[in-house]
């Protein structure tokens, strides 16, 4: 069993000294589908979360409760309703979207959302309210009040940042519903490691996870790097 | 401060695009152009490889670029329903001449063939060897002997509810012999050897199996048909394109598609098909009814 | 203490009629008549729950009483002049909040935001933090958590000095303050009012030291 493992690992050194293309490939369009869908839910959600969490309205607690909810929504549901609008005979059907990257952009931003609305709305409720009035009182305007509320807030936004990453990073359902693994075009390391498996090449399948986790691990030491040079704590 | 933030969010951005630049191949990744062309295939088809052997040979003899998603047949024929695809290549006669009939594929041209076998642990608890496929079938269900479905509505699915139903058994509520697995094929034999059962696979993806499990396999052919005489019927595994409907479907390459059909029933790409190999062993066995030289239309 | 006549030429930051604030059912705050000076550093007295905080936040503009009429250099204050005139009014705040950033960006932000320069900025922050007895270069780089409870009263302070208000308000700024602390306050809060006649009005229940420096009284 070990030596299985020992396979695997030096079979993955191989695959990225060798610049494997359809693994490069694969490596690219997972790096690509990620940090877009990641940039996406950023600037829709940090603002979304920011109004959710620093204003009382009417219904408040009933938009927490269905942010909730879709917090957990399985991957392969909201593929399934992407599907439904951006398939041939969808809504959205002649922007000819289904089984492209965008497609899995799409679907990657919906399931990262709620987490950076969640996170961060949170994170702002918990900011002192006195700071709010603090700011006022030094004259700020509520544009400036936002900004400074949010960029105090930056801790947590950071955490948004490394775990709405990590469930994009490797998921699964959405790739495959609005990807449709096509090679060299929509397949992501994920997607790989279980067409692989399918096929019975267990240990080309960890192979790949090795890498996978490798670059997840470069990429989260960027993000923790980023954090230490301007958060406080 | 705020400044600090911008400067690494364009780092990330630039380090990222320079990525996306360097790894990946351009052209746009939107369903069709002219020069390309998407169908949906089954997992066995392309668990084989044979769609990356051919796509190159198509590709230089028409220059058209073949894409395709692997899922399962019913799925497949899904996508061909809702003009997601431009073709599909399917494995389940019934289900085709029903996708046909209800008017969303036209033309219908059968390819190749492999055939199905029955498989199980090399004891054989029920005695199944050397029965016809339909007395193996019943003497399992008589016996109450572990037995693994696809049920995922599969081309081999099908052909395993097929025989159920020519057997006139209906195993599918819940029991303690008939277990449901609703994977693919590898995974399913997976489970089989697990579990010391019986199940139906196509021969190509048994002879993987195979070949990963060199020494002691854990599962056997049990039944097949008589080799000598590959055309029996009722293990055949029939592979055939059929072309999405283009007056139902109106955005679909239709030309694109018509040329990959013809293409693929030309006695050049046939006798390719026959070629491919793994392991020194045939997988797909061409035959297309009226096999035209190599003209491309 | 000055005269009656001199006080009849001199500016009249507020000139408060008829006020009347509520919220909720038991507590309310009426005031008929208040005038302040320019140049007067006012002491606010009176027990907890009297209105000493929500006056003061009238008076920063930052809560809009339901009744009454509140002119602000002659000039009657509403719906559409409020913000503006909000700038040029400071509050410290009984509570202190600073920024979890360093004690120069702490100083900095009422500057930074009204879109001052970089080097008008530098030179208002070291000023400012002299005036509140730290120096911009033993303490400038520290970061907020790292200060005592006093020295961020201090900080906090100066970042409304910082912005040259016309009117600087404070809501019991010695409370948890040690002596030597409230003493650089109430000097620094002299300085500033002899060098830039900045009118000050400042609630506290030390009345003692209320009576170190302020010209005049109101107790609610």
């Amino acid at each position: 069993m070990t030596d299985y493992l020992y396979q695997s690992f030096s079979h993955a050194v191989h695959l990225l000294i060798s610049a494997d293309a359809a693994t490069y490939a694969a490596i690219g369009t997972t790096l690509k589908v990620s940090t877009l869908s990641m940039l996406f839910s950023l600037s829709i959600g940090v603002p979304l979360g920011f109004l959710l969490g620093h204003y009382k309205f009417y219904g408040k607690k009933i938009i927490k409760i269905i942010l909730n909810v879709l917090l957990a929504t399985p991957t392969v549901v909201i593929g399934l309703l992407v599907y439904a609008f951006i398939s041939s005979k969808g809504l959205f059907g002649y922007l000819n979207l289904l089984f492209s990257v965008s497609a899995i952009v799409i679907g990657q931003t919906m399931l990262a959302l709620p987490i950076v609305v969640a996170l961060v709305s949170n994170a702002i409720e918990e900011v002192d309210q006195q700071l709010k009035l603090t700011l006022l009182t030094l004259g700020a305007n509520s544009v400036q009040l936002a900004q400074t509320i949010i960029y105090e807030a930056r801790y947590v936004v950071f955490i948004a940042i490394v775990i709405a990453y990590s469930r994009v990073f490797s998921e699964l359902g959405i790739s495959m519903m609005l990807g449709g693994n096509i090679k060299w075009y929509t397949r992501t390391i994920a997607t790989t490691i279980a067409l692989e498996t399918n096929k019975g090449e267990f240990a080309l399948g960890i192979a790949l996870g090795i890498i996978l986790l490798l670059i997840s691990l470069i990429t989260n030491l960027l993000i923790m790097f980023c954090r230490e040079k301007f958060t406080v704590n | 401060m705020l400044k600090h933030c911008k400067v690494i969010k364009l780092i990330f951005i630039g380090i990222y695009s320079l990525l996306w630049l360097i790894l990946t191949p351009s052209a746009s990744l939107a369903k069709t152009t002219s020069q390309q062309l998407l169908i949906a295939t089954t997992t066995s088809v392309d668990n084989t490889g044979l769609l990356e052997y051919l796509a190159p040979l198509f590709k230089q003899d028409s220059s058209i670029e073949l894409k395709w998603v692997a899922v399962g047949t019913g799925k497949a024929l899904a996508l061909g329903k809702n003009c997601d695809v431009d073709a599909v290549l399917v494995h389940s006669l019934l289900a085709e001449q029903k996708f046909i009939a209800s008017g969303y594929g036209v033309e219908r041209t059968q390819i190749m063939y492999n055939d199905f076998v029955m498989v199980g642990p090399p004891s054989d608890p029920v005695n199944i060897r050397q029965l016809t496929i339909t007395e193996a079938f019943k003497t399992i269900a008589q016996n109450q002997a572990l037995f693994i479905s696809r049920a995922d509505d599969s081309g081999t699915d099908h052909k395993e509810k097929e025989i159920w139903k020519k057997v006139q058994i209906d195993p599918t509520k819940k029991s303690s012999w008939y277990l449901q697995s609703g994977q693919g094929m590898m995974n399913t034999l997976q489970i089989a050897a697990e579990k010391k059962a019986y199940t139906l696979t196509d021969r190509a993806t048994f002879t993987k199996y195979q070949s990963l499990h060199p020494q002691n396999t854990p599962l056997m052919i049990l039944v097949q048909d008589n080799p000598s005489n590959r055309v029996g019927q009722e293990l055949k595994n029939q592979y055939a394109i059929i072309i999405v409907n283009p007056q139902y479907c109106p955005k679909i390459s239709y030309d694109s598609a018509k040329k990959f059909k013809n293409w693929m029933i030309t006695t050049r790409t046939q006798n390719a098909i026959d070629d491919y190999k793994i392991l020194g062993k045939q997988l797909f066995f061409s035959n297309a009814e009226l096999p035209t030289p190599t003209q491309v239309h | 203490m000055t005269s009656q006549k001199y006080m009849s030429t001199v500016a009249s930051v507020y000139n408060i009629t008829d006020l009347r604030f509520s919220y909720g059912k038991h507590f309310s705050l009426l005031l008929d008549q208040f005038t302040v000076k320019q140049g007067q550093i006012i002491g606010m007295v009176g027990l907890n729950g009297q209105g000493k905080s929500t006056l003061l936040q009238i008076l920063a503009f930052l809560l809009k009483p339901p009744v009454g009429k509140i002119e602000y250099f002659g000039e009657l204050v509403t719906r559409n002049n409020i913000d503006n005139l909000r700038q040029t009014v400071a509050l410290l705040l009984q509570e202190t909040t600073l920024l979890k950033r360093s004690v120069f960006e702490n100083v900095a932000y009422g500057l930074i935001i009204r879109g001052f320069n970089k080097e008008h900025i530098e030179e208002m922050v070291a000023k400012t933090l002299a005036r509140v007895g730290l120096s911009i270069a033993n303490h400038g780089k520290k970061q907020s958590h790292e200060l005592s409870g006093g020295e961020m009263k201090r900080v906090a302070l100066a970042a409304r000095i910082a912005i040259s208000p016309q009117v600087l308000l404070l809501d019991e700024p010695t409370t948890s303050i040690d002596k030597l602390n409230k003493d650089i306050i109430y000097q620094t809060l002299v300085e500033l009012n002899q060098e830039k006649q900045t009118t000050i009005i400042v609630s506290s229940h030390d009345e003692s030291w209320l009576s170190k420096f302020t010209t005049a009284q109101i107790e609610l």
